[in-house]
């Protein structure tokens, strides 16, 4: 067979590959040891010294024509078979997804934090406490005496002649001066107890109670750190003030208001430990000073969140709680 | 208190803006509530903390004002003429209780006119009254109501012909019994004060008087009294009658120990000026020894200046204090002595000095002091875990809720939840009279609730304590959670919740406490479905249990759908040791497969437990991969196939330390459960 006869063999057979098999099997047809191009140059040796270089390169010419070719037509194969993946492959994306609900902290649990999260940034530990309390710690270690008239700003649940449930978060203090002793910076997140309702009040609420105790604070350092907090907690410098106010068991005591829209908003109650209450706790009022504060968690969700009725929070319709 | 700025400005000689005037109170303590305009007035109400009776009354109130603007109030006086002495006696057996009893008789007087008509007092008396919210009742006691709200002594006064014999002022016998003027008959303790005549009581002392010794029209002579009643005596015994007056109001706060005659002189002008009579001397019946002592206290200017931060100077306080009424007996170097007014009763100690000076400079005027202290504190407390594990939930897709810690103890009794059951004495309404033992009575509450909304699909949590007093109170942080799943699933979700992934998600939570050795066992728990649940344990504690809520309850509580159920003790679950990184291993791992084909009634757990025996001690994983019925398996059979993978840390293992491995378990499995290696 002359090479141009085994030329138009071998396009032919190009032709007719059709995947990437069919070009495999061409290239050992014609390449492979016993190849049909392959066996040409091996008898090139039976050739005449002269006859020699003109049929090599007639030889190399076929095998290049060869593989350029095949490459162009793998090349095509290539992509044809990728297109019939792809084809198979194909599905309808316009089909709906299904959201699963998502879920999410009730609203008073994202302020607690929120106020947590700054307090632990100063130094601050958290503390727990009781909610079913004693009367000593709820009232009498804060300075709050049997028929104090202060008792009857406590609507008190009581549980039995001494246990109530707490109506504040201040018994914790007492409690952390007698665990932790002077100095110390706590704050303590939780539920506390008044019988009242009505659109501003729930029978359960709950409140954050701060305290610090060290030698030589201030009153000047209670108003710079409660202003710093409340900057912090509505995300803006505010316009805030402090005036005289009563708790028994801190002296100075102040109430803390910030300008809203409409005027001076009640914020959170405070004040310079009573020495009535060191004392109780075994700390040495000569030495020792601090600054207590408490503030209402559902206020300042009620803030944060915009919303009227304080209630909504205890229904739990997922409807409502599930916007925060 | 509600009191007419008008008053108010003829106390203090000027006239200030309503606005000025209500931020003044406020920023001296005594908070502004409302102002309401009245024609050409305003009703300013002012919310009075506790411990200053002494500005229950339009007088109180100014000497504040004056004080701030660093001025004295002008005294005032009235004197009228008197004759003889009132020959009523009175004796004080409870001086303890009444420490100052001042009375005296104004006689000949009328409350009408010629013409049977009430005589009117002046306009300007009965305004201020109507604003203070105190009813006219008649001449008589609206003047002496007015003597209170104008200088803030309650005072009475009892129709002298309605009494017989001597008064006396005693503590009430057990049971006694008083007709009160708003015609209630109450029955006393001996704690109860009580001013009676010969015929018995005629006042509930410092509170109400009684109905058959008060005035009315025709009254004639009247006995005033002006007492000081010790606070302590006063204090509860009105609300326990649930009865408040303005008397007991001033009384349980303290009312000035040395106003008592000059409330007398006052109203005694009034009543002669506008109802006629005249009146006896006032007779006073003191003892000395009970009344409060006006209190000595030592304020040091160093404290002062370092508890506020400000610099003042010894003649500034000074002169602040003075302002206050506080007499000052003596300066020493850094020490001012000082005697408290006798309307104060509450200056006690030099903090509350402190406080009167920070007042009048204003709270406002104190400078803030960026605080330095060293302390700080870094350890991870159950708070932080508790936000972990409670945000580990809501990216699984529960939502939080809180719910009263108090509920219907009727239905923890219906749930037999009620042991240890803590009641409330004194609940808002009876059916938030418990506390509560569970998490689960709120939460169902919850899912009837949303469930009655249409919702059908619902995971929703609580973490809160839980109450029990056993022998004593207990409180425990619990975190339960309830999943509901009755929707129709999209085209492309089938599976619905059921307890396998109920399983998952409390090993996940029990994983919060990083400690290996968690088991489970059968739950007890009587709420769960006693073959569809499971009780978690850490060691030996139980620390929770998880499943599918038992028909009963469902029964109980009226639900007709299943839905699940976990509850877990979080203190347990935090309760643990630190986390220690282990290197992995460098040697490759080995793979088996292994089919066994068992009874059905065998438990996944018991074969698992026999195969992990004889494993090895580099077995490192072991799954379940397969769980098949039916087939060519006979109808009580069922195919277990699991993947076991060992690798040492040590070296590369050997195929004939697998095989053994193999042997044995392969032996074991099928002489102890007949297990046959299905091929």
């Amino acid at each position: 067979m002359d090479l141009q006869q085994l030329k138009k063999q071998l396009s032919k057979d190009l032709n007719k590959a059709s995947n990437s098999k069919d070009l495999q099997d061409l290239k050992i047809k014609y390449l492979g040891k016993k190849g049909r191009i392959s066996l040409l140059s091996k008898d090139l040796g039976k050739l005449s010294q002269s006859e020699r270089p003109k049929a090599g390169k007639a030889i190399n010419l076929l095998k290049k024509f060869f593989e350029e070719q095949s490459q162009i037509l793998s090349k095509e194969i290539e992509q044809q078979e990728i297109n019939a993946i792809l084809e198979t492959e194909s599905i309808d994306t316009s089909l709906p997804v299904e959201f699963e609900k998502l879920g999410n902290l009730h609203p008073i649990t994202k302020t607690i934090d929120k106020i947590c999260q700054y307090f632990i940034s100063r130094g601050y530990s958290i503390e727990d406490g009781p909610e079913i309390e004693s009367e000593y710690f709820n009232f009498d270690a804060l300075n709050i005496p049997k028929d104090h008239p202060a008792r009857d700003m406590h609507d008190t649940f009581y549980v039995d002649a001494e246990m109530l449930l707490r109506t504040h978060t201040s018994p914790v203090q007492i409690r952390s001066i007698l665990k932790s002793k002077a100095p110390l910076k706590i704050i303590c997140p939780g539920k506390v107890y008044r019988s009242d309702a009505d659109q501003t009040h729930t029978p359960m609420f709950h409140q954050i109670e701060g305290l610090l105790i060290d030698e030589k604070v201030n009153f000047g350092n209670l108003k710079h750190e409660l202003t710093e907090f409340l900057n912090y907690f509505f995300g803006k410098k505010l316009k805030v003030r402090f005036r005289p106010s009563y708790f028994p068991f801190t002296e100075p005591s102040a109430e803390v208001d910030i300008m809203d829209k409409k005027g001076w908003l009640e914020i959170m109650g405070c004040g310079m430990v009573h020495p009535n209450v060191l004392k109780e706790a075994g700390v040495d009022p000569k030495k020792y000073s601090g600054f207590a504060f408490g503030l209402g968690i559902e206020r300042m969700t009620k803030l944060d969140y915009q919303m009227d009725d304080l209630r909504l929070l205890f229904e739990n319709d997922l409807r409502l709680i599930s916007q925060s | 208190m509600k009191i007419l700025k008008s008053h108010l400005d003829e106390k203090l000689g000027i006239k200030k803006s309503v606005d000025k005037l209500s931020n003044q109170l406020t920023m001296l303590g005594l908070e502004v509530d409302s102002i309401a305009k009245l024609k050409s007035d305003f009703c300013i109400d002012i919310d009075l903390t506790p411990n200053r009776g002494d500005c229950f009354s339009a007088l109180g109130v100014a000497r504040e004002i004056a004080a701030s603007d660093q001025t004295s109030l002008k005294k005032e006086k009235y004197s009228v003429k008197k004759q003889g002495n009132s020959k009523t006696k009175v004796l004080v057996q409870a001086k303890e209780a009444c420490p100052k009893y001042s009375y005296l008789e104004i006689s000949n007087l009328s409350l009408t006119n010629s013409k049977g008509k009430v005589k009117e007092l002046p306009e300007q008396i009965n305004s201020r009254l109507e604003a203070a919210g105190i009813n006219l009742i008649n001449p008589v006691v609206d003047i002496l109501n007015y003597v209170m709200l104008d200088i803030g002594q309650p005072m009475h006064a009892f129709d002298k012909n309605k009494i017989s014999g001597d008064i006396k002022v005693r503590f009430a016998k057990n049971n006694e019994k008083v007709n009160l003027l708003d015609d209630q008959t109450i029955s006393l303790s001996k704690d109860c004060l009580l001013i009676t005549d010969a015929k018995g009581p005629i006042a509930f002392a410092g509170i109400m008087g009684s109905k058959d010794s008060s005035v009315e029209m025709d009254t004639s002579a009247v006995i005033l009294e002006s007492a000081f009643f010790a606070p302590k005596f006063i204090r509860g015994k009105a609300r326990k009658f649930g009865i408040q007056t303005d008397a007991s109001q001033r009384f349980e706060r303290g009312v000035d120990f040395n106003l008592q005659l000059k409330a007398l002189e006052m109203a005694s002008v009034l009543i002669i000026k506008y109802l006629g009579g005249s009146c006896t001397k006032a007779k006073e019946i003191v003892s000395n020894s009970d009344l409060p002592k006006q209190k000595k206290i030592n304020l040091s200017v160093n404290f002062l200046n370092q508890k506020i931060g400000t610099q003042l100077s010894i003649k500034k306080i000074k002169q602040l204090l003075q302002y206050l009424d506080i007499e000052i007996i003596d300066v020493q170097s850094d020490l001012i002595k000082i005697l408290t007014p006798s309307h104060r009763f509450d200056l006690e100690i030099q903090e509350d000095l402190v406080e009167e000076i920070a007042r009048l400079v204003g709270y406002d005027n104190l400078p803030n002091r960026e605080l330095k202290t060293a302390q700080q504190n870094f350890s991870k407390t159950d708070y932080s875990k508790t936000l972990e594990l409670k945000k580990f939930l809501t990216h699984n897709n529960f939502q939080e809720v809180i719910n009263y810690s108090f509920i219907d103890d009727g239905l923890q009794k219906k749930l037999e939840l009620s042991k240890g059951i803590i009641k409330i004495q004194n609940p808002i309404t009876e059916n938030l009279n418990s506390m509560r033992t569970s998490l689960f009575p709120g939460l169902i509450t919850n899912l009837i609730s949303n469930a009655k909304r249409g919702n059908d699909y619902l995971k929703i949590y609580e973490e809160g304590k839980v109450f029990s007093k056993i022998k004593s109170i207990k409180e425990l942080n619990h975190l339960a959670g309830l999943i509901f799943d009755q929707e129709k699933k999209s085209w492309n979700r089938s599976s619905t919740f059921d307890f396998y992934s109920l399983k998952e998600l409390a090993l996940n939570i029990a994983k919060f406490s990083n400690v290996a050795d968690i088991s489970l066992k059968k739950s007890s728990s009587n709420l769960l479905h006693p073959k569809i649940s499971a009780d978690i344990f850490k060691a030996n504690k139980k620390i929770g249990s998880f499943g599918k809520v038992h028909p009963l309850i469902l029964k109980t509580i009226n639900f007709k759908k299943p839905f699940f159920y976990f509850e877990f003790q979080t203190n347990e679950l935090f309760n643990s040791k630190s986390i220690k990184l282990v290197e992995p291993s460098k040697f490759p791992s080995m793979q088996r497969d292994l089919a066994f084909i068992v009874s059905e009634k065998l438990d996944y757990i018991e074969l698992f437990n026999e195969i992990t025996k004889h494993a090895g001690k580099d077995l490192i994983d072991i799954k379940l991969f397969d769980l098949f019925k039916g087939g060519d398996l006979q109808k009580n059979q069922k195919s277990l196939a699991f993947r076991l993978t060992w690798q040492s840390a040590k070296g590369t293992l050997e195929d004939s330390y697998i095989d053994s491995a193999i042997d044995k378990i392969v032996k074991n499995s099928k002489s102890k459960f007949g297990a046959k290696l299905r091929s």
